[in-house]
């Protein structure tokens, strides 16, 4: 019964599986799904190891990095607008990924929708260390320059992704979008 | 003998033709003789065994005959899609929008380059909406951004000792959005459902939309240097991109309208090109003064 860990988050869903998931304790069951999203902000940061390792779409992370931005932006925000930035920041990363996406998806793109918001959102993990930086130096210049790689970081990091899935002709049209989505985001996060 | 047995073979399969499914197991039969026939005369002349060849493939015909039968079955399972147009999907599906999307980024760096043309009025080169949308949302990006950044270069005038923190009004993003979206969008809707019937009766939606999206685009360039002029120098160059983008929008309308042929109505002529103007340069104005 006893499957070695990396053919339990490797392989496909299997009845050996379904029926393991059963047995094993419950802290178990949640380590593996936390060492999973590490390995896909892993990935991320690093363009290293499987390429296809986003390819099993989830929205922990995209869901992760969201909170963990709004956090920071509405808590340097003045005091009035705390709320409207919080609410703002998500709005921003959950609507703007999924019309990014849609475009995609309009221009002829061959990519899922889930899929896509899901590497949208995991490439903005740069931004975040980034921002998590920027709380603690505040000077302007040091702070454009964390900014910056971070911007650099994930729009390369999404880019791998969904570059290959664009016609030839409309590629410009599709990837603008992510440019203009991450350089919302960055910017966002330079003026707190 | 192997003759006569052929000839025999042939008459009979020939009268079991038609009934092949009942005499199925006796064609079997048949066959199987005649392969045991086959491989006793493998030694025989080709003739012989063309004969053979033949007559085995006598049997071919009526399976064919039979496969007749099936051919009302459904196709081969390797098919060639027969690709729907977008209109065919429904509304509600994604796939009937592509096609305003249908359009490549050569088509839309040249819409944009022919938006400002006050002499022959904009000429567009395909109806989409990828460009009014992208437009107005890099517009709202800009706009937020080089806002804010105004107001942070205003307020280090003020107070030269004390410069402090940028402080960042996220309304400014709020109020871009609802002003540009509304422009792009809302704003054609209801030029469109209120047109008169005389005026402009064969304009569509998109295009309107289009049209309305595109004049936009010129304002992109001029935000990014707003900032850094003076007072007067941005009104100057807010009221001189607006007059000119609103000018070709008023030519291209009134180009399309007497294609429609109504020469007579001049004073209505002069009231419509002057709301979309007036518009128009309403929303530059106003982008100054609330953001810059």
């Amino acid at each position: 019964m006893s499957i070695p860990e990396e053919n339990k988050i490797d392989s496909q869903i299997n009845d050996d599986f379904l029926e393991s998931s059963l047995d094993e304790p419950i802290s178990q069951t949640i380590l593996r799904d936390v060492k999973m999203i590490g390995r896909k902000f892993k990935r991320v940061l690093i363009f290293r190891g499987d390429k296809n390792l986003l390819n099993n779409w989830d929205l922990w992370g995209p869901l992760i990095v969201c909170l963990i931005l709004s956090v920071i932006l509405s808590s340097k925000a003045a005091d009035e607008q705390t709320q409207l930035i919080f609410a703002g920041v998500f709005v921003i990363i959950w609507f703007g990924a999924g019309v990014v996406t849609v475009n995609a998806l309009l221009l002829g793109g061959k990519v899922s929708f889930f899929q896509s918001v899901c590497v949208l959102g995991y490439s903005l993990f740069p931004l975040v260390i980034s921002a998590v930086f920027s709380i603690f130096f505040r000077h302007i210049i040091a702070r454009t320059v964390f900014v910056l790689v971070g911007f650099v970081w994930s729009v390369t990091a999404s880019l791998g992704f969904i570059s290959p899935l664009i016609p030839k002709n409309k590629k410009t049209l599709a990837l603008y979008p992510v440019f203009l989505f991450y350089f919302t985001i960055s910017w966002l996060i330079l003026v707190q | 003998m192997s003759e006569l047995s052929l000839e025999n073979n042939s008459q009979s399969t020939t009268s079991s033709g038609n009934d092949f499914l009942d005499d199925d197991l006796s064609l079997n039969k048949m066959i199987d003789d005649n392969n045991q026939e086959n491989e006793q005369q493998l030694n025989n002349n080709e003739d012989k065994e063309k004969n053979e060849g033949l007559e085995f493939q006598n049997f071919t015909p009526q399976l064919d005959l039979g496969q007749k039968t099936t051919e009302i079955e459904p196709q081969p399972l390797v098919e060639e899609k027969q690709d729907k147009s977008p209109n065919d999907y429904p509304v509600w599906s994604l796939n009937y929008y592509s096609q305003y999307f249908d359009i490549e980024t050569r088509d839309v760096l040249l819409n944009i380059l022919n938006s400002i043309n006050p002499i022959k009025g904009i000429a567009l080169e395909k109806i989409d909406f990828f460009g009014p949308f992208w437009i107005a949302t890099t517009l709202i990006v800009l706009i937020g951004s080089l806002g804010n950044f105004t107001s942070y270069i205003k307020s280090l005038e003020k107070n030269k000792d004390n410069a402090g923190e940028p402080q960042f009004d996220f309304h400014k993003i709020t109020y871009a959005s609802s002003i540009l979206y509304s422009y792009v969008f809302i704003y054609p809707i209801i030029f469109w459902v209120f047109r008169l019937k005389s005026f402009l009766a064969h304009t569509k939606v998109k295009q309107l939309i289009c049209l309305f999206g595109y004049s936009l685009s010129w304002l992109l360039p001029l935000c990014l240097f707003l900032p850094f002029l003076t007072e007067s120098g941005k009104w100057v160059s807010i009221l001189t991109v607006s007059a000119l983008t609103g000018f070709s929008l008023v030519r291209t309308i009134l180009k399309q309208w007497k294609q429609a042929e109504n020469e007579n109505k001049t004073k209505l002529t002069l009231i419509i090109s002057l709301i979309i103007f007036l518009i128009h340069c309403g929303l530059g104005i106003a982008i100054k003064i609330i953001f810059f």
